[in-house]
């Protein structure tokens, strides 16, 4: 009965930034740009929900020849509901920061 | 052409950076390492890249700190417990041995009555965190109490054990000590050695269940306010 893994305003960013586009496959460094989240934080928290199968991943070529493949990324439909759950229990402290990312 | 230079140095440390955490990181992670390095190639400037990097570093220590959670949480339950108790013992077996044996005082217990007092003040606290932390972690409040008690019962447990063989190894010694001497001599006991190992096991006999008593209230007290806090059971995702 651990902590609240998933509660963390870095982790509910990350969470409405995927669900505003939930069939769109998202860019770690895109996410880490429009969200304003160092890799450092970003990257254990896309580790983390996709180790609860919360998040698909998927490789794609890059678009010039030579450089390698990007990793993407978007929501299972657990990780939706996960989202729909954290998001809808959001304080309104933190709304705010969530506007405009599907919260 | 100074500022190129410079923007290849730090790309050379970024990717040195990434080679090294996809060495270290476990192997299942090491797709979230091509990762980064894929993206990689997005970021401009080479301080963004080597900060970019970075990333790779919180994967591997992230991924660490999670294989020692595992490993703590794969640990028998009473070990877990009595975790906090052991550490608790290590340190007062050290401090026994280094105040009896190493630097032994020469004054009544009276002359650190303040000091002794801080000490329980410390003991008793340190039970409540051992409540606390559990009870931080999810646990049940009835855990909470149980590793209190469980703190104070093993801790105690093992300085009193010390105490019963530091004062039959250095029994001249532990005699040096005002009380103890005084002690020994208003007995009526034919025995130093008697003497020490009466008041010791006593002292053992008593200690203990006071011991476990206030354990379990301080743990109690500090699962409360573990709960207090907010850190209550929780849906994991």
């Amino acid at each position: 009965m651990p902590r609240r893994p998933d509660a963390s305003p870095q982790t509910l960013l990350v969470l409405a930034a995927l669900f505003e586009a939930p069939d769109a496959w998202h860019y770690g460094y895109d996410l880490s740009r429009r969200l304003g989240l160092r890799s450092g934080t970003l990257y254990p928290i896309l580790v983390r929900l996709a180790e609860r199968g919360c998040l698909e991943t998927r490789w794609v070529e890059a678009e010039r020849p030579g450089r390698p493949p990007r990793h993407t990324y978007r929501l299972t439909a657990e990780g939706r509901a996960l989202a729909r759950s954290r998001l809808a229990a959001t304080t309104p402290a933190h709304r705010p920061a969530m506007e405009g990312w599907g919260a | 052409m100074k500022a190129k230079a410079f923007d290849r140095a730090f790309d050379a440390a970024a990717h040195r950076v990434l080679a090294w955490s996809g060495r270290h990181a476990e192997p299942s992670n090491a797709p979230w390492i091509d990762a980064l390095r894929g993206e990689l190639e997005q970021v401009e400037g080479g301080p963004a890249r080597l900060v970019w990097a970075l990333g790779g570093l919180s994967i591997v220590c992230s991924t660490r700190s999670n294989t020692l959670t595992r490993i703590w949480r794969s640990l028998p339950a009473p070990l877990r417990i009595s975790a906090y108790g052991l550490a608790l013992g290590a340190v007062m077996v050290v401090a026994i041995i280094w105040s009896i044996v190493i630097a032994p005082s020469h004054e009544s217990d009276s002359e650190y009555a303040a000091g002794y007092l801080v000490g329980y003040l410390v003991l008793f606290a340190y039970f409540g965190l051992s409540g606390f932390l559990v009870a931080r972690g999810g646990s049940s409040m009835g855990r909470a109490v149980l590793t209190g008690a469980a703190t104070a019962v093993v801790g105690i447990g093992m300085a009193l054990v010390t105490f019963i063989i530091i004062d039959n190894l250095f029994l001249d010694v532990v005699m040096q000590q005002p009380d103890k001497a005084y002690g020994f001599a208003h007995s009526g006991l034919a025995s130093a050695r008697d003497y020490v190992n009466q008041g010791n096991v006593l002292g053992f006999v008593t200690a203990m269940p006071m011991a476990a008593a206030i354990g379990a209230g301080c743990g109690l007290v500090g699962g409360l306010l573990a709960h207090r806090l907010g850190f209550r059971h929780a849906a994991t995702a």
